[in-house]
């Protein structure tokens, strides 16, 4: 699935009433438009401002939060680290030539 | 937990040492990811005799997206328990109290996360046994090891746009460092389809869209930016290890079921993603009538005037086919299947189903968990897997249609592309084990389509009832069900035979014809070279004025002024053809006369 934060939904479309709109369409089809991106303050102080339910972008703290207890979450196995393969060195050719 | 690359790969190798008479890990794929990682996927069956059915599961090909690949694993875990323990079914816990969902309430001015409870739910014996004794299970748990491993890495990368928010894979960039150059392909828009194609994938998806549908700058989800964040389609379809691992397994497994499994819209969707559907059988991604032209091309190929042609928008005229006919009814049997699914995932939602197949519940708005194709629900994705494995059954129609799914598990409420593996994790795990036994389950059921009744015989006085039009081009295609010659049906059943002026005009043809076709249908038949001269040199040419006279009668509105039409244009045909041969004949007897002189 594609997402797009508020901060470019914003840019894209031009204005925070336009935003509401397709945020509500994305609501419908199940996008998760800018709920889990980080926006820059002037776009949630914008969203605010505007009365959109600032749940719908998540703010940047509550989401850094969520994000912090999720990477505590990950699961490696012993010595995986240490046995990962290198990343494979640029060869120089062209992808797919 | 959430498994990094590492663990997903331990997983899968202990899943084949824990059950080795049911498991196999798969090691024969050839390439590894750009760095290095290995492409492994698994095996399931039993060991019971008996013919099979293969299914393919595949889930990572967005990085980002980390629960489909932990939950593809733990339902593979959980099904081979339960088959390897007398009597035992999957059993899927309760999810209330300090184990319920939270979620984010999307509407209301609380900040506090909501919950969701529950209950216990499970799968009973027959399904389980059904799923392991008919079936060839393949999973590829984790497409895109790169892209996870950079996703749970530290995070890199600006605020809007950090690391763990990665989607594509993760070649190394030429000559620079890749941990600060945008780089890599999106897998699921990186398929062979609409092609193939001599040149790249951009060029393909150029010559199928329209130039009103603004490819790369609109809403079609695909970008020839090797920059772009989200949707660069690669250099050539296929061209990324990954996305050749799910094609070798389509290939090489004769897999004839489908699903890839991504987070967080909620939906079940099916083919097609790059455009809405249709039933028209002349409205294909290989027909080039509708293809996108240059201006200054001389190509007789154009979209017809005033259409908009290829858009990848709702509502307009061009509509991707999505068959619907005997034997395998396509369109209603993907539908049927998602429902089923959407039912099995809101049924075992208990009192609370209504709030996971609903979008308002209880003043609450919340995603809801909807079916039909991705083009229809969600946006025109183009050459994604699940369009290219149910494609495979146009450009070589030899091969048996796949049944083919995509499913979104998990909402954006619930998490998004990062549940919480305590609080969240638990219902995604719990869609995607429902998800995949729907899949296995009508795949364990599904017979094989008898065979259609073969072409009535040519009668020396035909009845006009015939089931195919044309035994010679039956004969050059090697099958009936060749969409030209659906089409040619259409115009005979649909158009012709609804009036009685059709009906004359058939017996007047037919009756000559079934007299002369069978012997070069006998004489084609088993000539490779005969069948595609018929094909090229007959059948195109016949099937091309066919159409082109009835998308000129189409024009007219009512029926019979409009088979009157039909009648009239193919006479006309019919005669300019006779008198060209009857040119030739003539000039050959007068050359030959010349030189016999």
């Amino acid at each position: 699935m594609r997402i797009r934060g508020a901060a470019e939904a914003i840019r894209d479309l031009g204005s925070i009433e336009e935003l509401r709109v397709e945020t509500e369409t994305a609501q419908r089809v199940g996008e998760a438009w800018g709920i889990m991106a980080y926006a820059t303050d002037a776009a949630l102080d914008a969203v605010r401002a505007r009365g959109l339910a600032i749940d719908v972008l998540m703010d940047n703290e509550r989401l850094a939060a969520h994000e912090a207890t999720v990477r505590s979450q990950i699961r490696d196995v012993p010595g995986a680290a240490a046995a990962r393969p290198a990343p494979a060195k640029p060869t120089g050719k062209k992808q797919g030539a | 937990m959430a498994r990094t690359t590492a663990a997903v790969l331990a997983e899968i190798h202990q899943l084949a040492l824990d059950f080795p008479t049911l498991c196999t890990e798969g090691t024969d794929f050839p390439r590894s990811s750009h760095r290095g990682h290995p492409l492994r996927y698994l095996r399931i069956a039993s060991p019971a005799a008996g013919p099979r059915q293969a299914v393919l599961i595949t889930a990572g090909l967005h990085a980002r997206e980390w629960a489909p690949p932990d939950a593809v694993l733990d339902f593979a875990r959980r099904l081979m328990r339960a088959y390897a323990t007398p009597r035992a079914t999957i059993d899927l816990p309760a999810l209330t109290g300090s184990t319920a969902i939270e979620y984010v309430n999307m509407s209301g001015s609380a900040p506090a996360p909501d919950t969701l409870d529950l209950p216990a739910t499970s799968i009973n014996r027959p399904r389980i046994v059904a799923a392991m004794d008919r079936l060839e299970i393949y999973l590829a748990p984790l497409v895109n090891p790169d892209g996870r491993e950079y996703t749970m890495a530290p995070v890199v990368g600006p605020p809007s746009f950090p690391s763990s928010y990665w989607r594509k894979n993760r070649p190394p960039a030429d000559g620079v460092d890749p941990t600060t150059v945008v780089t890599g392909v999106n897998l699921n828009g990186n398929f062979p389809v609409p092609g193939p194609t001599a040149g790249t994938l951009w060029d393909e998806l150029q010559r199928y869209y329209s130039p009103a549908a603004g490819l790369g700058t609109g809403d079609i989800n695909a970008s020839n930016n090797p920059a772009d964040p989200e949707l660069y389609v690669g250099p050539t379809g296929g061209s990324e290890p990954e996305t050749e691992l799910v094609m070798w397994l389509v290939a090489n497994k004769r897999i004839r079921f489908f699903m890839d499994i991504h987070t967080s819209a909620h939906l079940i969707s099916f083919p097609w993603a790059m455009e809405q559907n249709g039933t028209d059988a002349g409205m294909r991604f290989d027909e080039p009538a509708w293809d996108s032209t240059p201006a200054t091309s001389t190509s007789p190929h154009r979209a017809p005037s005033g259409q908009p042609g290829r858009d990848g928008t709702r509502g307009t005229v061009y509509r991707e086919l999505m068959p619907d006919g005997a034997p395998h009814r396509l369109a209603r049997t993907h539908l049927t299947v998602a429902r089923n699914l959407r039912d099995d995932i809101a049924g075992a939602a208990g009192p609370d189903a209504e709030a996971i197949s609903q979008s308002t519940y209880n003043d609450r708005t919340y995603s809801g968990l909807t079916e039909g194709p991705i083009s229809e629900l969600l946006y025109a994705a183009p050459a994604s897997g699940m369009d290219w494995v149910f494609s495979r059954q146009f450009t070589d129609p030899t091969l048996a249609p796949i049944y083919a799914f995509a499913f979104e598990a998990g909402a954006p409420n619930e998490g998004g592309f990062h549940p919480n593996y305590v609080t969240q994790y638990p219902k995604h795990d719990r869609e995607i084990t429902l998800g995949i036994m729907r899949l296995l389950t009508f795949a364990a059921s599904w017979a094989p389509p008898a065979p259609p009744a073969p072409p009535p015989a040519p009668a020396p006085a035909p009845s006009g009832n015939g089931w195919c039009p044309c035994t010679i081009a039956t004969a050059a295609y090697g099958t009936p069900w060749h969409p030209r010659l659906a089409y040619i049906r259409r115009v005979r059943d649909e158009e012709l035979r609804a009036t009685r002026l059709g009906r004359a005009f058939l017996r007047a043809v037919e009756g000559g014809y079934h007299r002369l076709s069978p012997p070069v249908a006998r004489y084609i038949a088993s000539r490779p070279r005969a069948r595609a001269f018929t094909r090229r040199c007959v059948v195109a040419p016949v099937y091309g004025a066919i159409r082109g006279c009835d998308r000129l009668a189409s024009k007219i509105g009512a029926r019979e002024s409009r088979v009157r039409a039909l009648v009239g244009l193919f006479s006309l045909l019919a005669l300019a053809g006779l008198l060209a041969v009857a040119m030739v004949a003539w000039w050959l007897a007068s050359l030959i006369a010349r030189v016999g002189g």
